[in-house]
């Protein structure tokens, strides 16, 4: 085996780890979250429902990480057939590698139809996802941590244009928009939650990459780190739409947080329009997005059935742009989504909460057998 | 509500489709060709002993 | 494995034309005859014979490369000295080639040695050859001396402050260079034989406390698996132990310059040094080593950063500004300010072509004035500058076959390229610049993006000598950052990089207890 340093090795870091949470979160789903919620909600409550929501999240990533760092440097399918037998984790492997699949062909064919919206109107939308979608089976055909890396080289610059575009559209902000406060309805803050609910799926990729981890017991935390970092930046965007378009007028756009961009006046007036910039760099955090989740159901299938990644990738490549151009007009698109958040929101919670409790039931049983074996040692 | 019949692919969407497979596929095995080719022995003999897991 | 390879392969050459022996005989006669015959009778072989002793000898050189006056004076004087001395007496056959071994001091180095093959290789690389009647062992007398250049100022990596010594084609010298800089007895110098044929000394150079130890074991690795007829130039031997030869970006870097090197080596890297060229090689190497110029030490910590910036966005211009002037005008040209895009408009009114094939054909002209200008001799290398920029970019514009705009940005992307300091990163840009070029006039500024994430990808994905080549953005070390966009003051760099895993790193993470 080529040599290779300890870091540069198939390995990740725990801050790579964190990182890759708010990677495959932030994407497409927090584009419309300002204005999805701003429909059910009045004045600036909307944070109410991000908060909850988010609340739910941390606890779900650090109750993914907690069992998966359990067993440490095991792989998915091991762990759950230790505690769920092995017909049942191959088939909990295989429902959350389509998890995958379904968060990749729906990203796929939102990008296009982003892209037509805010770049060029001419351009097929077969061609733009067809594109990214080659970059994207390029980046899963290299090596895994390579993606980690691209995480990390990416998300620095995500984070830089929003806050770009949050300090350029300061002259904007209205303090009356975020008035008045608590003066939503139960209902309202239900259906809110439920959206902000959907534009945070993507922790499944934990229960697939905390056994890359180097140091297991670090990464719970650094989990809940994570997730708290994406639900700050949701609030952060929401607060940015309220602040500048009222909860009435968020509620009108369908991506509120572009036409914030699009108001943006760099000094000098080097470029006009500036959503399309920030659309362009937006397209990086879509794409970790796309590269975790595709990359997560490549590592579920490859650990179900051995065969080679490539083969994998090239079967899948055209099976995901196929599903993905499937949806025929706006309102499919949109069920489309819906159906994905859901069942990415079941599948994720239901796996995390039944392999929780069996872990720490079966610690409990395994740890009282140790003590009452070393009793009986000495009595 | 659609029926299920306007679901149905058209062609732009298949040849696109069959795009989407041979264009990985080709460029899959150029690579290959060429990594067997080009490669120094130093890397061969690497690729002998121990297959990379993520290949 | 590679070690023997080479070793078969020296045999192979021996024995295809077998017509002289391997081993040498006690005949003085035989043994020249046999010389000749294996060398071809060469017109430059000088043979000396003559008594000493009452024995015959002789002593052969290559007339070229060994210094003609250092054998007349330190050699054949220094034996008639000795034959003059009362120690004649007691010289036999047997231990004749022992006392002049010891006698003979004004030489410094004298190698006893037995084999043909080991008897052209000196004799070949400038040692000459003291033979003796009746003993099948020879001498080589180090008198080696040739014809070579001073050093001078390096041509490929001008600076404005710092020294002006550069490597020059003999190994030796190149040796003493970076001697000169690190007198530290943990520098190693590791010696291989590089080509069956051309037999050049490449030497391995390290600082055995610094260097990982995994990381000498591969590059040694490595260098012994180099199986070639010849290798003129360092560039050879890159080739041969490069990662990925399918990548556009050097996984080497060369240089010209002594303190380059040297400080290369303090930091953890190893050098590669080849017998006939004034290139080294440098390695393991990064991205953001592309940026670095050795000047960036010697000036003021503020100057350099700045630099440093100026660079990384020379970079970014030089990759992007052709790509984004035809995202722009081709695909989106409501992003232009309506003045400027008024003025673009107008200027592009009677240009035939679309903004790609424009590009495309101002960038190829400027790279064939380039290679023109690299070729020809540098008086006129100037001229063919102002030729080519001057005339024929106003010609261009005035004929109405480019937009001026287009020559500003051709003008500017070949100015910033110039300012990356590596020479073949710059060319590596350039390249990659006409994908981008590809991406935009096909997609746009989506194009671009999704282009430019490609190359994201690959770096990730390209590997170094096990370093990876993103490194310290990603694998992250935020220590590393400090000497990376910015230089900060140097006070504040006291540690190696830690990408290089160097020794007494490691020692310094086991006293952390992790």
């Amino acid at each position: 085996m080529m040599y290779q340093f300890k870091y540069a090795d198939d390995k990740i870091s725990d801050n790579e780890l964190m990182i890759t949470i708010p990677s495959i979160t932030i994407g497409v789903g927090v584009l419309s979250l300002p204005s999805l919620i701003a429909e059910d909600t009045i004045g600036s409550d909307g944070w109410i429902p991000i908060i909850s929501a988010g609340v739910f999240f941390v606890a779900l990533a650090w109750l993914i990480v907690k069992v998966a760092s359990m067993y440490p440097n095991q792989p998915f399918i091991s762990f759950a057939s230790v505690l769920l037998s092995k017909p049942i984790a191959t088939v909990l492997t295989i429902l959350l590698a389509l998890q995958g699949f379904f968060i990749t062909a729906f990203v796929l064919r939102i990008i296009a139809d982003l892209a037509k919206e805010y770049l060029f109107d001419r351009t097929p939308v077969e061609v733009i996802s067809l594109c990214f979608l080659l970059v994207v089976s390029y980046a899963v055909s290299g090596s895994r941590v390579g993606l980690f890396r691209l995480n990390m080289m990416f998300f620095p610059i995500i984070i830089f244009i929003i806050v770009f575009v949050g300090i350029f559209s300061i002259n904007w902000y209205d303090a009356s928009n975020f008035l008045p406060v608590f003066q939503t309805d139960f209902r309202g803050y239900l259906n809110a939650s439920r959206n902000s609910l959907f534009s945070l799926t993507g922790l499944f990729v934990l229960f697939f990459y905390t056994s890359l981890v180097r140091k297991p017991d670090k990464a719970p935390k650094k989990a809940v780190y994570g997730m708290t970092m994406v639900s700050i930046f949701y609030i952060f965007i929401y607060f940015m739409c309220i602040g500048v378009f009222g909860y009435a007028g968020t509620a009108n756009v369908n991506y509120p947080i572009v036409e914030i961009a699009k108001e943006v006046e760099i000094p000098g007036g080097v470029f006009e329009r500036f959503d399309s910039i920030f659309f362009v760099i937006w397209i990086m955090a879509v794409f970790n997005t796309v590269t975790m989740a595709f990359d997560s159901s490549l590592y579920a299938l490859k650990s179900v059935f051995n065969l080679k990644k490539i083969h994998y990738i090239l079967f899948l490549t055209p099976v995901l742009f196929f599903v993905a151009m499937i949806p025929k007009d706006v309102i499919d698109v949109r069920e489309f989504g819906d159906f994905v958040s859901l069942y990415g929101l079941v599948i994720t919670t239901l796996t995390a909460i039944v392999l929780f409790t069996i872990a720490s039931v079966k610690k409990k049983v395994s740890s009282e057998a140790n003590t009452s074996k070393r009793r009986n040692s000495k009595s | 509500m659609n029926y299920w019949t306007e679901y149905l692919p058209n062609w732009r969407q298949i040849y696109y489709t069959a795009i989407a497979f041979v264009i990985p596929f080709l460029l899959y095995q150029i690579n290959k060709r060429l990594h067997h080719y080009g490669d120094p022995s130093w890397k061969k003999d690497n690729a002998d002993e121990t297959p990379r897991e993520d290949e | 494995m590679g070690r023997r390879v080479i070793k078969r392969n020296n045999q192979n050459a021996q024995t295809d034309d077998n017509n002289f022996n391997t081993y040498l005989t006690s005949s003085l006669k035989e043994n020249l005859d046999s010389i000749q015959k294996m060398l071809g009778n060469p017109v430059d072989l000088v043979i000396r014979n003559f008594y000493f002793a009452k024995h015959a000898c002789a002593i052969i050189y290559i007339d070229g490369l060994s210094n003609k006056q250092q054998i007349e004076e330190n050699v054949l004087r220094e034996l008639e000295r000795l034959e003059q001395s009362d120690q004649t007496a007691e010289l036999n056959t047997s231990n004749l080639l022992a006392i002049i071994h010891e006698q003979l001091i004004s030489i410094s180095s004298i190698k006893n040695v037995d084999t043909m093959d080991k008897l052209s290789l000196g004799l070949l690389s400038g040692s000459s050859v003291l033979l003796l009647d009746g003993v099948e062992r020879v001498l080589l007398l180090e008198t080696k001396e040739w014809e070579s250049r001073a050093i001078q100022e390096p041509v490929s990596e001008a600076l404005i402050r710092g020294p002006r010594e550069g490597f020059v084609e003999n190994l030796n010298t190149n040796i003493v260079l970076i001697r000169r800089q690190i007198r530290d007895p943990n520098l190693h110098f590791k010696e291989y034989d590089i080509g069956r044929r051309s037999k050049k000394k490449l030497v391995l150079a390290y600082i055995s406390g610094i260097i990982h130890p995994e990381l000498l074991k591969e590059v040694k690795k490595r260098l012994s698996s180099i199986d070639t007829d010849d290798a003129m130039e360092s560039g050879y031997i890159e080739q041969w132990i490069e990662d990925s030869f399918l990548s556009p970006f050097p996984q080497i870097f060369n240089s010209e310059r002594p303190d380059k090197a040297a400080s290369a080596l303090i930091k953890g890297k190893f050098i590669i040094l080849l017998d006939g060229t004034p290139f080294v090689l440098i390695a393991p190497t990064e991205i953001g080593g592309a940026f670095k110029s050795p000047e960036d030490y010697y000036e003021r910590w503020l100057i350099s950063s700045l630099i440093r910036v100026l660079r990384y966005l020379a970079a970014f211009i030089t990759m992007f500004l052709p790509a984004l002037y035809i995202a722009l005008v081709s695909y989106h040209q409501g992003m232009i300010p309506s003045q400027l895009a008024f003025s673009i408009a107008s200027t592009r009114e009677g240009v035939p072509f679309p903004a790609f094939v424009e590009a495309v054909l101002m960038g190829v002209t400027m790279e064939l004035l380039r290679e023109a200008g690299a070729r020809l001799p540098k008086t006129i290398g100037q001229t063919i500058g102002i030729v080519g920029g001057l005339v024929i970019g106003e010609a261009a514009v005035s004929a109405g076959v480019v937009s001026p705009i287009m020559v500003i940005v051709v003008a500017l992307t070949a100015v910033a390229s110039f300012t990356i300091p590596m020479y073949s990163v710059a060319i590596s840009f350039r390249m990659v610049r006409f994908g981008f070029m590809a991406a935009a006039a096909f997609l746009g500024l989506y194009g671009i993006i999704l282009a430019y994430i490609m190359v994201n990808i690959h770096i990730v994905n390209l590997k170094s000598f096990g370093v990876p080549y993103s490194t310290p953005y990603a694998p992250t070390f935020i220590s590393d950052w400090k000497d990376l966009v910015l230089r900060m003051p140097a006070p504040m760099l006291g540690r190696r990089p830690e990408y290089l895993q160097t020794k007494d790193k490691i020692s310094a993470k086991k006293r952390r207890s992790k």
